[in-house]
């Protein structure tokens, strides 16, 4: 270390003076991190205040590939020992130590080498830290290496946990279990509740017609060993400030949203408003609106214990209260989520692929816990400076705009394979009037060539609606481009997706959104505001006949 | 045809939970369970027959993980992913027929109604998209969307 630190001190003399002076208690770090990022060809000067916001992880991973397998293990032995000797409240320098030793290992990775020495540290560094968002972070970047061992395993499956939590369910041995369903209009109109669990010798008994139902149901578990358990589900038609009133009540560890989607936006009021402290909530929560996926990165920052179940696709609301009962049958089974998942879809002609259980990794596609903007799926920085609800730029905001564009795209017949194409990229430091978006197009954490899309931080001081349409027409002209659409019609396809998607937020908005966003795409826009209605984007119909008829 | 083939797979299990001595008590109290499930398949709608027979797989699947020695655990555990193939098409049609005959009880409804509430309306045509992915080729579904998609003038 001495060496190394010697090796900083004669090489960093000039950057000293452009760099600000680094506290006391990040000293040793800054001595390893400053010599490992020093001399590397390429590679941005290292300052000793990087410590406090996060590292550039690109310059890390070519450093690190640029080295030998005793390099590594130095390296990463060093950056352990310093990062351990840092005490509390130092999370984004241990964070980066963290990212640091996941460069270090994924590079030996990449070599064939079996990492031992650099997954010890990467473990050591796990086991000082009491932060939990250091630990799921660790445990996202040890998913994504696909280490297997016992250590690691256990720090995976806090963030892909096997089963529910049982001990709050069913806390101190109960056996009769509260949860509430939270719906509207249509999921007392068209949902059958009363017909799926009558049927099943449940009690039904309506409150208020159309307003609330008490469902008693008991599960009599087909393993002689458990007790029988009574659910009681209070079926409500909940206000939009109250969808997440229930979670972390003590007493309702088991909750579902059933009802619309509103394009990502239907829990936005709920989640201003929840009750504080759902950090460490490992309720059961089933988003069972259609595409909840889009949900996560808001949830998951809200909540990061709580398992919640999102759905890939629409979600109807005949198979809510199917899904619904099978779920229950299988939490009194306590069943873990694979055995969950295949009960629910058994023999199902609903669309019984349409979960995304909380041991499925796909989540950390649309998770983005830090912040950042990035997917936790790519993210292997946790940036803590992100982590503020009101801060701006908010990453969150545009991973959260990036998926609800490409849902939106999703629904139209007009795309073909376009769902899911698109992936958060962060946010760039944009200028006014200059680029909107960055769209890079490489593999993602799962090994699928994705789109990835970068926001201008100039863009989210739009309103929400407004930056999401524009990012959903940036999308759009980027996939026309892709496959090859005429400019014409790409031009058209991508000024008529952004303006339906504004349209939705504001019922018959079009004539604001043309005033305040895209008054130069002019292209016969008259003529697309006349195909366009509220309901057209569903199928796309008003897109489609539009380009067809307007085909030169 | 596919209950009779059932009814024989379950007829063929009768007795499995009592015939080996290699299982603890524990096991056998499980597969006695989980043959109770079996047989009484009879009993249920066609489209949860599936669930149910899915249920007596998980659990001897679990018996098995905690008791590998116990044969009859396995040997009923073939039998029930036997007769799972066999009846998961079985469920899911009844499921679907199941949609179909709410949604086509919806359109009735509403075309002899003397005014329509398009949300009803919307909901409905939505029930019937749900119909076109379960039922892929099947002409009645397209044939009911019609009759949902002349709902939309006045009455």
């Amino acid at each position: 270390m001495k060496l190394i630190s010697l090796f900083l001190l004669l090489s960093g003399a000039a950057r000293a003076q452009e760099c600000g002076s680094v506290p006391d208690a990040l000293t040793d770090l800054n001595d390893v991190v400053g010599a490992f990022y020093t001399g590397a060809e390429g590679v941005a000067a290292y300052c000793p205040d990087d410590l406090s916001t996060a590292l550039d992880l690109n310059a890390a991973d070519q450093i690190a590939a640029g080295m030998n397998t005793e390099g590594r293990a130095q390296a990463s032995e060093q950056i352990a020992n310093a990062a351990k000797a840092l005490g509390t409240g130092q999370d984004q320098a241990l964070a980066n130590a963290a990212a640091l030793l996941d460069a270090l290992y994924g590079a030996e990775l990449e070599d064939g080498g079996g990492a031992e020495d650099m997954l010890t540290q990467i473990h050591g560094l796990a086991d000082m830290s009491s932060n939990a968002n250091l630990h799921r972070q660790i445990g996202l970047n040890l998913w994504r290496r696909g280490a297997k061992d016992d250590q690691s395993t256990t720090l995976i499956q806090q963030i892909l946990p096997e089963k529910p939590d049982y001990s709050r369910i069913f806390k101190d041995g109960r056996n009769e279990v509260q949860m509430v369903l939270r719906t509207g209009y249509d999921g007392f109109k068209h949902s059958y509740f009363e017909k799926v669990f009558r049927g099943v010798g449940a009690e039904v008994e309506t409150i208020v017609p159309g307003e609330e139902m008490m469902v008693r149901y008991t599960v009599q578990p087909d393993d002689p060993s458990l007790e029988p358990v009574t659910w009681f589900i209070d079926i409500i038609d909940s206000d939009s400030d109250s969808h997440l009133k229930d979670v972390k009540d003590a007493d309702l560890p088991v909750s579902m949203y059933g009802y619309h989607s509103n394009l990502g936006t239907a829990l936005d009021e709920s989640l201003a408003l929840r009750p504080d402290g759902g950090e460490l909530s490992t309720d059961f929560f089933w988003v069972d609106a259609c595409k909840s996926k889009v949900f996560a990165s808001q949830l998951s920052k809200a909540y990061p214990m709580a398992h919640f179940v999102y759905t890939r696709d629409a979600e109807y609301f005949v198979d809510m209260p199917v899904s619904l009962e099978r779920g229950l049958v299988a939490l009194a089974n306590q069943y873990d989520y694979d055995q969950m998942e295949r009960l629910v879809g058994a023999g199902g002609a609903w669309k019984s692929k349409n979960y995304i259980f909380p041991n499925n990794s796909e989540k950390f596609a649309y998770q983005d816990q830090d912040g950042d903007g990035i997917a936790d799926a790519e993210d292997r920085l946790f940036n803590f400076d992100q982590g503020a609800q009101d801060l701006y730029p908010n990453g969150e905001k545009a991973s959260r705009a990036v998926h609800i564009a490409n849902t939106y795209m999703g629904y139209s017949a007009v795309f073909t394979g376009v769902e899911d194409a698109y992936r958060p990229d962060g946010i760039f430091d944009g200028e006014p009037g200059g680029a909107l978006t960055r769209i890079e197009t490489r593999k993602d954490a799962y090994g699928n060539t994705k789109h990835f899309v970068a926001v201008s931080d100039e863009m989210l001081k739009m309103d929400q609606s407004q930056y999401t349409a524009s990012i959903a027409a940036e999308m759009t002209q980027h996939w026309g481009q892709q496959q090859g659409w005429s400019a014409e019609t790409t031009q058209a396809v991508a000024f008529l997706t952004g303006t339906a998607v504004y349209g939705v937020w504001h019922g018959a908005g079009y004539a604001d959104y043309q005033a305040t966003y895209y008054p130069q795409k002019t292209y016969r826009s008259y003529e697309a505001a006349h195909y366009l209605s509220d309901e057209d984007f569903v199928t796309s119909k008003g897109v489609a006949s539009f380009i067809r008829d307007n085909r030169r | 045809m596919k209950r009779c083939i059932l009814l024989f797979a379950v007829f063929l299990m009768q007795g499995a939970a009592h015939a080996g001595s290699t299982c603890n008590s524990i096991s056998v109290a499980r597969m006695e369970s989980a043959q109770a499930l079996l047989e009484g398949l009879k009993d249920v709608p066609d489209s949860r027959k599936a669930m149910q027979v899915e249920r007596a797989r998980i659990l001897l699947e679990k018996t098995l993980k905690e008791d590998a020695a116990c044969e009859p655990a396995r040997t009923l555990r073939v039998q029930a992913d036997r007769i799972f193939v066999e009846i998961e098409i079985l469920s899911s049609d009844a499921a679907a027929e199941e949609t179909l005959l709410r949604a086509t009880s919806l359109v009735q409804a509403l075309e002899a109604a003397t005014e329509w509430d398009p949300a009803e309306v919307q909901a409905t045509r939505f029930l019937i998209a749900a119909l076109a992915d379960r039922l892929p080729g099947d002409v009645r579904v397209p044939a009911l969307a019609k009759r949902a998609a002349n709902l939309g003038g006045e009455k």
